[in-house]
């Protein structure tokens, strides 16, 4: 419903944004595309748009590129999302940040809408859970693999490493939400200086 | 009143899942499992690998899987709504006030590398553990050793290859060897 109502607008404020080089639809059609073809992760997608808008079009300079991306990353929300908005915003108003972010969610909801209303049964198949009982040891192994990405980035910073292992233990021994461990986390880490270890 | 909750869960994901990718897991689990029971661990689990084949965000693909499960249609939508609505709200305010110049400089001072180098560390913390939550069901006798030693090696010295292949190759093993 939300997205009639998004595709109306968009031919009757074709005049507003008309001095755009990207339409509206232009944006839905680019991140819809985004939403189909990113896989696990937001970072793989900022390839895609400045092979798309950078390179290949010439409408955004890889410094203003940069700097969507530092904002889209220092906001919480996933990547995609985030970019979506700021890009959509930057080519078309409000009304394009909506457009945009409708465009890069709706793959993935119909996805995942069509596996739980074509495909719910099979998920309880012999075969399919043989399937799913090896995938999930290579997912287990992506997700050590992202500790040890995180990990190298931060082992010389004695403090950040020293605020990982509160967090962990926060995560295991207290109540608290993720959410407020990973912000108490970034506050301290915030205001504290480098503890590089100098060689 | 259970879709305010519903709505309130996925709010809270969508506001701590910095990055998104396997960042929100730990937030995942603590929402749906630990907090509220919506599904058990292995339930979340089984969906999390699915959700790793499938496009898009995980925390985006978890609110639409979790309201469908339990609200239908409507509720799918509520929850993936809820997702998107930290992000819209606090990148509006972002872009409402550079527009009207309220606060001069408010990107320059808003520095993102040092944001993001600020957030790792407790994203750090909170993989790890998301490791061990995860690992624990997915993990549990010598083949699926030797799958996740295959793959995390595979991750490690071949980073070119795509993890969804590893991932899918992962499954195709399980067929034949379980």
């Amino acid at each position: 419903m939300r997205r009639r109502d998004g595709g109306e607008r968009n031919s009757r404020g074709s005049a507003d944004g008309g001095n755009s080089p990207v339409s509206r639809a232009g944006l839905f059609i680019t991140f819809l595309r985004i939403g189909a073809f990113t896989f696990g992760g937001g970072l793989a997608m900022i390839g895609v748009i400045r092979r798309e808008l950078v390179i290949r079009r010439a409408l955004l300079t890889d410094e203003e590129m940069s700097d969507m991306v530092s904002v889209a990353t220092a906001f919480p929300g996933p990547i995609a999302i985030n970019m979506a908005i700021l890009l959509g915003h930057r080519f078309g108003g409000r009304l394009g940040a909506l457009v945009s972010v409708l465009g890069v969610v709706l793959p993935s909801v119909l996805v995942i809408l069509g596996i739980l209303i074509l495909f719910d049964g099979a998920l309880d198949q012999p075969a399919v859970r043989r399937f799913f009982r090896g995938a999930a040891a290579a997912v287990a192994a992506q997700i050590v693999f992202s500790g040890f990405v995180f990990g190298k980035v931060i082992r010389k910073d004695i403090l950040s490493l020293g605020i990982a292992a509160l967090a962990l233990a926060a995560a295991f021994f207290l109540n608290l939400h993720p959410a407020l461990i990973i912000l108490m986390a970034a506050v301290v880490r915030y205001f504290l200086p480098s503890g590089e270890r100098k060689k | 009143m259970n879709q305010i909750v519903l709505f309130w869960s996925f709010f809270l994901i969508g506001f701590g899942s910095y990055g998104g990718g396997v960042v929100a897991l730990s937030l995942i689990f603590n929402e749906i499992v630990s907090r509220r029971g919506w599904m058990t661990a292995e339930e979340l689990s089984r969906f999390i690998t699915l959700s790793q084949m499938t496009p898009g965000p995980i925390a985006l693909n978890a609110a639409t899987y979790t309201g469908f499960r339990l609200q239908g249609l409507p509720g799918a939508l509520l929850a993936t709504t809820a997702v998107i609505v930290p992000s819209i709200i606090l990148l509006g305010c972002f872009l409402f006030f550079r527009e009207r110049k309220l606060f001069p400089g408010l990107q320059d001072r808003l520095d993102g590398k040092r944001i993001v180098g600020a957030l790792k560390p407790g994203i750090l913390g909170l993989l790890v553990h998301a490791a061990y939550i995860f690992g624990r069901n997915a993990i549990v006798d010598p083949i699926t050793i030797i799958i996740f030693l295959v793959s995390l090696s595979l991750f490690l010295f071949v980073p070119r290859l795509h993890p969804i292949v590893v991932v899918l190759a992962a499954g195709a093993a399980g067929v034949l060897l379980f």
